[in-house]
């Protein structure tokens, strides 16, 4: 499952994963929390969710929280387009596999799903 | 709906929640009397979400849980404050609105350069840029360049404004690089995508460095940057 704000990039990541798993999206919270099951294999989800607030909005923390919480065992990946070092070890002691920056390196993502979908 | 007057002040707030815990709440807390006849236009032009790190959201669930002057207040306060961004916070805005044009185009150039442009997955990519002008995009991104200096620039002084479209300046120029390469996908032209992939892709991480090197001249040089 991938949550992101932005469509458009979901639907790009959805494509270039699309030779190696069945990818789900997500815009928001909420919508992770509709799509998040014990079949969920991976988690990746963008740090910011609120466009308006690049840098500032931490929803993706929230979706963290919230998988971890609830499903504990899903790995889960956590990108940013920013150099938030404080972002990237909040997330890591919550429980986050690894912290991606944006651009996403699709060779590198492609390598990462598959090491932790395995 | 609830409707709170506080009357020492003169500020009134309404609040209409759905969902069974806080997952919609719209609030208005304005001076003034209200209107009953405009409270959906009210509501809805109001309406927040957040998360419970952001200092409106907690206010927010304080006024909630215990409406009262005392919270609603606290509430009021919050909302006035606007935020402090110094310049590299704005210009962090302003690239990443740029850049969501282009990095859904650079994770597919990507990956059909990964496939050798597979023809199944070159199909997919070109299904998803047909309705995409190319010229649309280069008018998009100076509108967003335009509306960024509207809502984020009006208080910043002379110098910032020219470092902002300095900035703007070199971005655009990357932008023209990256145009041909969006014509060949828009146009399905797949000889003239692999002959313009590389070029993209120099572009679009120029783009993406030019924002980069200033947010690190603006960290060394913080003070000028408020």
């Amino acid at each position: 499952l991938i949550v992101d704000d932005i469509v458009e990039y979901l639907h790009a990541l959805q494509r270039a994963l699309m030779d190696i798993c069945d990818v789900d999206i997500a815009q928001s919270l909420e919508e992770a929390k509709n799509a998040l099951s014990e079949n969920t294999s991976l988690l990746l989800v963008d740090i910011c969710l609120d466009e308006s607030k690049p840098g500032i909005d931490r929803g993706g923390v929230e979706v963290l929280k919230w998988a971890k919480a609830h499903y504990p065992k899903i790995p889960v990946v956590m990108m940013s387009a920013y150099r938030d070092f404080d972002a990237a070890v909040e997330c890591l002691n919550l429980g986050a596999t690894k912290f991606l920056k944006k651009p996403i390196d699709i060779a590198e993502l492609k390598s990462l799903v598959k090491e932790l979908v395995k | 709906m609830l409707q709170i007057d506080d009357t020492t002040s003169n500020v009134n707030a309404v609040i209409a929640q759905h969902g069974s815990q806080y997952d919609e709440i719209y609030v208005a807390a304005h001076e003034g009397s209200v209107n009953r006849q405009n409270l959906s236009r009210v509501a809805a032009s109001a309406d927040f979400s957040g998360v419970r790190e952001d200092p409106l959201y907690e206010a927010l669930l304080g006024f909630v849980e215990r409406p009262d002057s005392g919270t609603l207040a606290r509430l009021c306060k919050v909302i006035k404050k606007k935020p402090d961004l110094d310049l590299a916070q704005r210009l962090s805005i302003l690239k990443h609105r740029l850049a969501h044009l282009f990095t859904p185009i650079d994770i597919d150039l990507q990956g059909l350069m990964a496939t050798n442009f597979r023809e199944d997955y070159w199909r997919e990519v070109v299904r998803a840029y047909e309705e995409i002008e190319p010229s649309k995009l280069v008018e998009k991104a100076e509108r967003i360049k335009d509306e960024f200096c509207d809502e984020f620039c009006k208080d910043v002084n002379q110098r910032q404004k020219q470092r902002i479209n300095g900035v703007w300046v070199q971005a655009k120029e990357q932008i023209l690089e990256m145009m041909p390469l969006i014509e060949a996908l828009t146009g399905r032209d797949m000889k003239r995508c692999k002959e313009q992939a590389d070029k993209f892709r120099e572009a679009f991480s120029r783009f993406l460095a030019i924002f980069e090197e200033l947010a690190e001249e603006l960290a060394k040089s913080s003070p000028e940057t408020k």
